[in-house]
Formats: structure tokens, C-alpha cells, sequence
């Protein structure tokens, strides 16, 4: 796989705080990744950095090898409809829907009219007129139908309903499919696009505090449940991540299990599933913060 | 010899990338054809109307005579000057939310300013034809039959009607470059930048006024504006025109659509 983005010691401060704090990370080809992180966490500020739509504080950004920006061919193979996208007071969808061509290459028409179809959009409505979840839709649509080589898609589910999110998940794994591209996903509903992310990286206060392959995270964690007593026991003098227990039944997450450990567990009457990318997520946000807090 | 060639064929790619580039700005800008040339042409059909009527009632109850015995037409405000304000205003958004949605677009600053000016030469240019032709209509009419004023320049001696749409195409390319400046302080410093945008404009409207004042030199000044006249004046406004276009791509090229 080649690297299409490569950031290095990458900073964006906005008066006295650190929006982008000193990040590294480089991004590959041809895979779907997720920019995960809470709210304010610094995910929207990272995208439109890379998209040439703010300027750094301090680091370099390599897009396609080269800077990107003011850069043109670097930015016409990117598509980026952030989250607060704003639009001409006067747009119409049809607006959107007859000049994004003219502005992306890849652009098809025929599937943009299925997915206006689909996600029921009133083309001759005004934008600002639309509901959230409609503008929202507009955006994912633009995102979708431009097929440009690197596709960002900053919270595009925002006001979306569950079957709209549905399908904003399908016709991205479809498409993706058969027009292979490299697409970059933010979110904060992390359980509900863990199946299709193929790589994660997580952001906290400005910070990464994890980029690695989905495969090797979903397999670094286990949740171990049963009773209080039998848990303890297995979880004694190793990781423990997490520790919750209700009445007599006890779960906990914990670190880097082999065969024989798990094998050892559901021995013991131990039921083992692996950790969802959601839980993990919100123990190393914790626990990142337990360490910020400690060092301060 | 096939590196020279193949040299000129990537310029003339590199130039039909950036002049594609700066054609699809434009056409963005003018993608909305309701609300650039519908909507302000029907208002301006309306309130021309309504002049109308109110010369005719005017001359119905019984001011015919005055009229008349006037050697001058009535003139009824310059209905030119709702078009070109509509055109400041259609700067103004294109420049506060055109701009953050061609970053959408993965535009670059530069590529967005320049597809920015062709539309708004192309928009002075219409509009310019447009008053143009209904200055000479309303000149050829005699007032539209009614001996009425609204989009003729006569008052301020301009009647040739390639003096008319060059003063018109001049004051159309003033206030769009004045919008798209003021707007663009806006996009990039905010509030800050409106503060420092109005108290700009009140300290040059105060020397305007102070300096021949204070030097003692009014009437020379208004002299002076009699002298070089309203073609002259249109003239003139082209060099600060071209100085906002100056600043507005300065602002503009470190601006963010946040």
C-alpha cells in the first residue's frame, strides 16, 4: 500500500490552546479509516487541515507527496464537506446537485440521483430550509457521488435516523467496493461503524493516542464476564482495562488474552467475547486522561 | 525535441487546468439564476411600476401643468441605484458563503477569487447593458410618455449611451469589489474585521470631508468635480476599484471557512 497522506509534528493552536497538539501520522491508501475522539477532541480541525482549509500552526502536511496548500491537483482529488458546512443562502439542492461536477472529476451523476432518491431529498427545496438530518444527507451525498481519491466525511450522520445511517453505511461499503478510494471517517458513534473500519485512529485533547490496524485492536482486548469471584480470580495479575460489576456477576475487560488464557477462562465457566471497538475506545480516552491528569 | 514538446503540452494542461478552474468558480456564482437576475429584476419591474403610477396619478390630479410648465422632467430617484446595492449584497454572500462552500468544493483561495472576478465582470457587464438600454428607452420615450426620471443620467449630464453603461458598468464594478472586500474582512478577522472595516470607511469620509476644510480648498475641490464630471469621476472610481481588488485578494488568501 502507498502512504497518500503523511503528517508530521503537526500543531494548530487557537489562542492559548492546542487544537493539534504535536501530532505524526500518516495515512494509506485504499482503506477505510476512522478518525475517532470525542467531541472537541480535535477531529474537524484535523481534516481541514489536511484539506487545505486551515492553516497550521507549526508542522508539515504531505498530501499525495506534496504540500496541499493553495496546491490544486492536490486538493481536486479531495472531497471534504464538513459537518458545519455552510451554504449559499440561495442554494437549492439541484444547485449542489448541477455544480459539484463541475468541480469533481469523478463525480457520477447517476449515482447521486439514486442516493438524492433514496435518502429522499426535496432537490427543488432550499438548503437552509432542509431539517439537520437533510443537510446532513446533501453532504454525505457530495461526499459520495464525487468518488474523489481521498473522500473525508467529518460526523456525517448528524440528525440522520437510523435507516438513513443505515444507508449512508451500505452505499459507502458498496461503492467502496467497486470504486476503491482512500476514505477518511470521523465519528463519535464508534459501534456503529466498527464493521466497516479497516483502520482507527484515536484522538484525545489534540493528541493520537492510538493509530492501528481495526483487526490488531479488536483483538488486544477481551471482555471476560461471569461471576464476581471467578473473574477476580482470572483477571488477578494481569491488564485489567475495566471493572464493572452488578449483584453477584462481574465483567472486565482486559488486555492482550492468548488461546490458552482464553482457553483457561471458559474453563472455568468464564464467558469470553472480544471487546467492542466502542468500549475500548472510551477506557483508553479514560485512562489517557487519568495519565494527563498525573502528569499535571 | 519530445521534452520540449512534451513541456508546452504540460503548460497548456497546467493553463487549461487553471482556466477550467477558474470557469467552474464562476459558474457557481451564477448558478443561481432566481436569485441573481430573477428576483432583482422582478423588484426592479415593481418599483418602476409603481413610479409610474404615481407620475401618472401625479399628472391626473392636476399637477399636469406644473409638470409641464417645467422645462426639466420629473426626475424620480435613480431606480439604477437599487440594482447596483442588490449587486453590493450579491458580493457581500459571495464572498461570506460562496467561499466557505467552495472550500467544500476543494477550491484553493486563488482559484475562487479569480473565478470571483470573472463573475462579477460578467455580472457589471449584464446589469451595465440592462440600465444602458433602459436609460436610452426612457431617453427615447421622452420619460416614458410621462416625462418621468428613473434610470436616465441626464441630471448628471451623462447622455451618450456609451458614456451611460461605462458610468454604470464603472459604479457596478465599484460596489462588487467593495463588498467582496468588506466581506472578506469579515470571513477572516470577524467581528475585528468589521470594526476595522467601518472605522476605515469613517475616517475616510471624515478626511474627505476635513482635509478641504481644513486646507481651505472646498471650492476648489468641488471645482474640480465639475470639471472632470460624471464619466471622469467613473474613471477615477476604476483605480480605487482595482485597489479593493488588490486588498481583497489579500485578505482572502489566508482566510478560513470556519
Amino acid at each position: 500500500m502507498t502512504e497518500v497522506i503523511r503528517v508530521s509534528e503537526l500543531t494548530r493552536r487557537f489562542g492559548r490552546q492546542n487544537a493539534v497538539d504535536n501530532v505524526s501520522f500518516s495515512i494509506q491508501e485504499g482503506a477505510i479509516h476512522g478518525l475517532l475522539g470525542r467531541n472537541g477532541a480535535g477531529k474537524t480541525t484535523i481534516m481541514q487541515l489536511l484539506t487545505a482549509q486551515d492553516f497550521p500552526t507549526s508542522g508539515a502536511i504531505e498530501v499525495f507527496g506534496q504540500n496541499p496548500m493553495e496546491n490544486a491537483s492536490v486538493l481536486s482529488r479531495i472531497s471534504f464537506i464538513k459537518e458545519s458546512q455552510k451554504y449559499p443562502d440561495v442554494f437549492r439542492v439541484k444547485h449542489v446537485l448541477k455544480s459539484a461536477p463541475w468541480f469533481f472529476e469523478n463525480w457520477s451523476t447517476e449515482f447521486a440521483e439514486q442516493l438524492v432518491d433514496e435518502f429522499q431529498l426535496p432537490v427543488n427545496k432550499k438548503i437552509k430550509k432542509l431539517s439537520k438530518g437533510k443537510t446532513s444527507a446533501v453532504g454525505v451525498i457530495v461526499g459520495l457521488a464525487s468518488r474523489a481519491p481521498i473522500t473525508f466525511f467529518d460526523e456525517p450522520y448528524l440528525g440522520l435516523d437510523a435507516v438513513a445511517r443505515q444507508l449512508f453505511y451500505d452505499r459507502l461499503l458498496e461503492d467502496y467496493s467497486e470504486h476503491p478510494r482512500t476514505v477518511i471517517l470521523s465519528t463519535h458513534l464508534i459501534d456503529e461503524v466498527s464493521n466497516l473500519l479497516e483502520h482507527v485512529i484515536l484522538i484525545d485533547k489534540g493528541r493520537i493516542i492510538l493509530d492501528e490496524s481495526a483487526d490488531v485492536i479488536r483483538g488486544s482486548a477481551s471482555t471476560v464476564s461471569g461471576s464476581a469471584t471467578e473473574v477476580d480470580r482470572f483477571a488477578s495479575g494481569r491488564n485489567v482495562l475495566s471493572r464493572q460489576q452488578i449483584g453477584g456477576l462481574a465483567t472486565v475487560t482486559i488486555e492482550g488474552l492468548s488461546a490458552a488464557e482464553r482457553k483457561a477462562a471458559a474453563l472455568a465457566g468464564l464467558e469470553i467475547t472480544p471487546v467492542s471497538l466502542q468500549q475500548l475506545m472510551i477506557q483508553k480516552t479514560n485512562s489517557s486522561e487519568r495519565e494527563l491528569e498525573k502528569i499535571s | 525535441m519530445t521534452s520540449i514538446t512534451l513541456s508546452t503540452n504540460s503548460t497548456n494542461t497546467t493553463q487549461r487546468g487553471v482556466i477550467r478552474r477558474i470557469v467552474s468558480v464562476a459558474k457557481l456564482h451564477l448558478v443561481n439564476t432566481s436569485g441573481l437576475f430573477g428576483l432583482p429584476l422582478f423588484i426592479l419591474f415593481i418599483i418602476s411600476i409603481f413610479n409610474l403610477l404615481v407620475a401618472w396619478l401625479m399628472i391626473a390630479i392636476g399637477a399636469k401643468a406644473e409638470v409641464n410648465g417645467a422645462g426639466d422632467a420629473v426626475w424620480i430617484g435613480n431606480v439604477n441605484i437599487f440594482i447596483i446595492i442588490y449587486m453590493l449584497v450579491v458580493a457581500v454572500q459571495s464572498i461570506n458563503l460562496t467561499f466557505p462552500f467552495a472550500q467544500g468544493y476543494s477550491v484553493t483561495r486563488k482559484d475562487f477569487y479569480r473565478g470571483s472576478i470573472a463573475a462579477y465582470l460578467l455580472l457589471s457587464l449584464a446589469y451595465g447593458a440592462l440600465l444602458t438600454v433602459l436609460a436610452q428607452l426612457e431617453q427615447f420615450t421622452s420619460g416614458w410618455w410621462l416625462r418621468i426620471q428613473m434610470y436616465s443620467l441626464n441630471p448628471i449630464g451623462v447622455t451618450g449611451w456609451l458614456e451611460q453603461f461605462f458610468v454604470f458598468y464603472a459604479a457596478l464594478l465599484f460596489f462588487f469589489f467593495l463588498g467582496a472586500a468588506a466581506a472578506g474582512l469579515y470571513v477572516r478577522f470577524r467581528t475585528w474585521g468589521m470594526a476595522l472595516f467601518f472605522s476605515t470607511l469613517g475616517l475616510l469620509l471624515l478626511g474627505v470631508i476635513a482635509i478641504p476644510l481644513l486646507t481651505n480648498t472646498g471650492a476648489q475641490v468641488l471645482a474640480w468635480f465639475a470639471e472632470t464630471g460624471a464619466v471622469g469621476l467613473a474613471a477615477w472610481s476604476l483605480i480605487a476599484t482595482l485597489v479593493l481588488a488588490i486588498i481583497g485578494s489579500m485578505i482572502l488568501r489566508r482566510a478560513t471557512a470556519a
